[in-house]
C-alpha cells in the first residue's frame, strides 16, 4: 500500500515537473520562433 | 530614441490559455494532465540564449553589430526547424512548424530579417523621434529591417498585421506568428486529452 503511495506520489511528481518544463520550453519556443514587434524597437 | 525590441509576449498567451484549458479540461473530466516529452529540448534554450542577447537584452543588443542579427536570427531559426522535426508527431506541431517555416522562409529571403513596411512602422510608433528608423535599415534591435512592400519579398508573409484599435496592445505580427500561436496552444491543450498520447 505504502509503494502505491510512493509511485503515486512520485508519477503525480514526475508529471508536474513534464509540464512546467514544457511550459518553459514551448514558452521560449514561441518567444524566439515569432517574429512580432512589439515596441518596434524604437522609441516613441 | 533606439532600444531593445520588448519581449514579444503576446504569443505567450497562447501557451497560457493552452495550459489553462488543459487543467479545465482535466478537472471537468477527473483525470491527470498528460506528461509529454520532447525530444533534444535542449535546442530551444540554445537557440533562446543568442537572441535574447541579440534582441531583448538592452545591454548587450548595443554592443552587438548589425551585421551579426541576421547570422543570428536565421541560425537558431534553423535550430528551431530541427527541433519542429524531431518532434514532428506531436501534437499541434505540424502547424507550429508551418509557421516557423513560413518565418524562416520570408525572414531568408528579406536579408536574414523579417521586413516590416513604412506605413505599419508609422501606426506601430507614431510618436518616434525623426531617425529613429529608415527604410532598408534594422528597426532599432528588432528582428525586423524596414522595406517597402515592393523591396519586400513574400510581402503577404512579413509583420503586417496588427490587433484592432481597442486592444491597448500594440503589436505588429506575421501569419508564421499565428500559426505559431495555434500550435503551441494545441499541443498544450492536448495535455488534457483523455488517454496516452505518447509523442512518437
Amino acid at each position: 500500500m505504502k509503494s502505491k503511495m510512493q509511485k503515486l506520489a512520485f508519477s503525480m511528481s514526475d508529471q508536474t515537473t513534464r509540464t512546467v518544463v514544457l511550459t518553459i520550453i514551448m514558452s521560449l519556443f514561441v518567444l524566439i520562433a515569432g517574429a512580432p514587434n512589439a515596441s518596434g524597437g524604437v522609441g516613441g | 530614441m533606439v532600444s531593445a525590441g520588448r519581449l514579444p509576449v503576446i504569443l505567450l498567451t497562447a501557451v497560457i490559455a493552452g495550459l489553462i484549458a488543459a487543467l479545465v479540461r482535466v478537472r471537468i473530466g477527473q483525470r491527470q494532465l498528460q506528461a509529454l516529452r520532447l525530444k533534444l529540448e535542449w535546442l530551444v534554450v540554445l537557440s533562446f540564449v543568442p537572441q535574447l542577447l541579440a534582441f531583448h537584452l538592452p545591454a548587450t543588443a548595443e554592443r552587438m553589430p548589425d551585421s551579426w542579427a541576421p547570422l543570428i536570427l536565421v541560425s537558431t531559426q534553423f535550430l528551431l526547424l530541427v527541433f519542429f522535426w524531431v518532434n514532428r508527431k506531436a501534437p499541434g506541431f505540424w502547424i507550429l512548424g508551418l509557421g516557423l517555416g513560413l518565418n524562416f522562409l520570408v525572414i531568408v529571403l528579406n536579408q536574414g530579417l523579417m521586413p516590416i513596411n513604412p506605413e505599419t512602422v508609422a501606426r506601430l510608433v507614431p510618436n518616434a523621434p525623426e531617425g529613429a528608423w529608415q527604410v532598408g535599415e534594422r528597426m532599432g534591435y528588432s528582428k525586423d529591417i524596414v522595406l517597402t512592400v515592393a523591396e519586400s519579398k513574400l510581402w503577404l508573409l512579413s509583420d503586417r498585421m496588427m490587433l484592432p484599435d481597442w486592444i491597448p496592445y500594440r503589436v505588429v505580427f506575421s501569419v508564421g506568428d499565428i500559426f505559431i500561436a495555434i500550435g503551441a496552444f494545441w499541443l498544450l491543450w492536448s495535455l488534457g486529452d483523455p488517454e496516452k498520447n505518447d509523442n512518437q
